[in-house]
């Protein structure tokens, strides 16, 4: 006779082959997305002033720069200002070198909920080049029972944290998703309120956006950075794992090379019991990234904590080969989200095991070497550490709260060059808004130019 | 593998759905409900936290926000009409006894409980948790857990020929293959 257990086991393995393959349908798949997505960005009014209240200690009792590994902050943190000053009209001699000047009106907004920043210049422009960021910014806060939004400018930020504003883009809220330095245009998505998110591209001149076929993902959707240093976005639809965004707006889904076989590669090569791994970023043509954790670990049972459980594992599957580039055992914290950018591989480290990540890191023979800017409490309450792009040896990457608790707090983006241990700040923190006005967005989208 | 939302919600939607209706149909007794049950529950857990340890951690989540989200549903007494009209009054499910021990009976047997007795026993048995973790699953006191248990393990011996206990599994294993 069986008992209930497994009476139970059959009905929902019957229940689920009756489901058969079904998929949650597309445009309940956008109800889910925007519901969830308006949730975590608009906490309550109380959260919001509890982090305004750690932001305002850490001002008061903090040092910036070296905590724990020594970091050396080559740009000097953008002060903000309640109240910017007027623009300066763009230069009046046309460069003759460089850029062609699109035709920007040259102004600057002028609001309490945007960070300091410059008009931008003929000169400056004439100067971009890869490596520069387009950013676009809109503060979000709750006053009383209702969500408020600051003006939407998108700002060009050199590789130094120097911003100019290109664009005051009214109405919808936009994040800019790829951008080819120089262009006057760039690929974004755009969250209408109330309606679907959608794709398109944003002339950079009048901030008109042109719809586009596709997806429309947002800063959270990066899953990680392909061969070149652009983020490859989280498919939203179910029928795409991964999709790939081009400057001018065209989608392509993305498949990470050498990925066949390679986590069974990874649970051969660490030959640990319970040990579960999937494959998560590219590495290069011949070979990709595998995450692993201990099933034993993930279900909270008694595990040797002399044992590795998290690592990353580059794997050559053609050749049955792997190398473990991190491995962390039980007492030590965890790794995860593993990423390449350029010649490096970074991932989130740190923290408890069963808590989240504190530390970004770059992974290399079997060590974590701190990111530089990390641990400069550049974020009062940072535990989710996100990749937004590479050149060279710079990262670009973001700093925000809600691994554990869901606080929605804004992203702070840091450019690090992985080579030395210098860093600058392209967006901060946002401090010394209007008691109340403490917002939990910021960032909504960052393109580093190719 | 750490995953932010939208990543596990990709894959909630397409890889595990079909297990995800599955319990919500086990539940409800129909796939309509089921499938408005599952979006709900979806929000529900995904709203929770910006990350998660895992696929299957997230997995897990929305798994106990369909029971507790169902046990919400029928709170409202114009949900529950709907659903006890559903619900099959064991004195008409004439075959459940005779044929003991298949899959397709457990199911018939199920819908004849109560909601609240047929979350308990479901979480119970399908995640392993015990008195406790249930009443904090599905909001309800540790003693009505207990009484929802007992009387819908009771029931469910009655029609399938079986003897289960209400005690509380003494080293809750989550199946190989299951939820972490």
């Amino acid at each position: 006779m069986n008992g209930l257990g497994e009476l139970f086991d059959d009905a929902e393995g019957r229940a689920t082959r009756d489901a058969g393959d079904a998929r949650l349908p597309a445009d309940e798949f956008g109800v889910v997305h925007t519901k969830v997505r308006k949730a975590h960005a608009r906490r309550s009014a109380l959260r919001a002033s509890l982090v305004a209240v750690a932001v305002v200690v850490l001002g008061a009792g903090v040092v910036y720069g070296a905590t724990w590994f020594g970091g050396t902050q080559v740009a000097d943190l953008p002060s903000l200002s309640a109240t910017p000053s007027e623009t300066p009209s763009p230069s009046p001699n046309p460069t003759e070198t460089g850029l062609a000047w699109p035709g920007f009106t040259g102004s600057l907004t002028v609001d309490p909920h945007l960070p300091s920043a410059s008009a931008i210049t003929r000169d400056v422009w004439a100067s971009v080049e890869p490596g520069w960021s387009l950013i676009s910014y809109r503060e979000a806060w709750v006053a009383g029972d209702r969500g408020e939004l600051g003006p939407l400018v998108v700002y060009l930020v050199s590789p130094e944290g120097d911003r100019y504003e290109l664009v005051n883009v009214p109405g919808e809220t936009v994040s800019v998703l790829a951008w080819e330095a120089g262009s006057a245009t760039a690929a974004v998505s755009v969250q209408p309120e109330g309606d679907p998110s959608y794709a398109g591209v944003l002339n950079l001149v009048t901030g008109e956006v042109t719809p586009v076929d596709g997806y429309a993902p947002y800063i959270w959707s990066v899953a990680f950075l392909d061969s070149e240093g652009s983020p490859v976005w989280t498919g939203n639809d179910g029928t795409s794992a991964y999709v790939a965004i081009a400057p001018d707006g065209t989608q392509a889904e993305y498949s990470i090379p050498a990925a066949e076989g390679a986590a069974e590669i990874a649970i051969d090569e660490l030959g640990l019991p319970g040990v579960d791994c999937a494959v998560a970023a590219p590495y290069d043509d011949e070979s990709s990234l595998v995450h692993c954790v201990t099933a034993d670990w993930a279900e909270g049972l008694e595990v040797d904590p002399a044992d590795i459980h998290f690592a990353v594992v580059r794997v050559w599957p053609a050749d049955a080969r792997a190398e473990l580039l991190y491995g962390v055992t039980g007492d030590e914290g965890r790794v995860s989200n593993p990423t390449r950018a350029g010649d490096y591989t970074v991932g989130s480290t740190g923290g408890a095991p069963n808590e989240c990540s504190t530390q970004y890191s770059v992974l290399a023979n079997g060590n974590a070497t701190a990111v530089p800017g990390v641990g400069s409490n550049l974020h009062p309450l940072g535990d989710i550490l996100l990749p937004l792009g590479s050149v060279g040896s710079v990262l670009t990457w973001g700093v925000t709260s809600g691994c554990t608790d869901g606080v929605a707090t804004p992203i702070v983006v840091v450019n690090s060059d992985l080579a030395s241990d210098e860093y600058a700040v392209l967006v901060p923190y946002p401090e010394g808004r209007p008691a109340g006005e403490e917002p939990n967005e910021s960032v909504t989208g960052v393109a580093v130019g190719r | 593998m750490a995953v932010k939302w939208d990543q596990a919600l990709s894959v909630l939607a397409a890889e595990r759905y079909p297990r995800l209706l599955g319990r919500a149909i086990l539940l409800c007794g129909d796939r309509a409900s089921a499938e408005d049950l599952v979006q709900e529950a979806l929000v529900s857990a995904l709203r929770t936290r910006r990350t998660f340890e895992s696929v299957n951690q997230a997995e897990q989540y929305v798994r106990r926000a369909i029971a507790s989200r169902y046990i919400d549903s029928v709170r409202s007494a114009s949900a529950a009409r709907r659903r006890e009209a559903a619900t099959i009054d064991a004195s008409n499910v004439p075959d459940v006894a005779g044929s003991v021990g298949t899959a397709v009976d457990l199911a018939s047997a199920l819908r004849t409980l109560a909601p609240r007795n047929r979350a308990c026993v479901a979480l119970r048995y399908l995640d392993g948790l015990t008195t406790r973790e249930t009443a904090d699953a599905l909001g309800l006191s540790e003693g009505a857990v207990k009484r929802y248990l007992s009387d819908g393990i009771k029931a469910l011996n009655a029609l399938l020929g079986t003897d289960d206990t209400a005690d509380d599994p003494s080293n809750v294993m989550v199946r190989k293959g299951g939820v972490r």
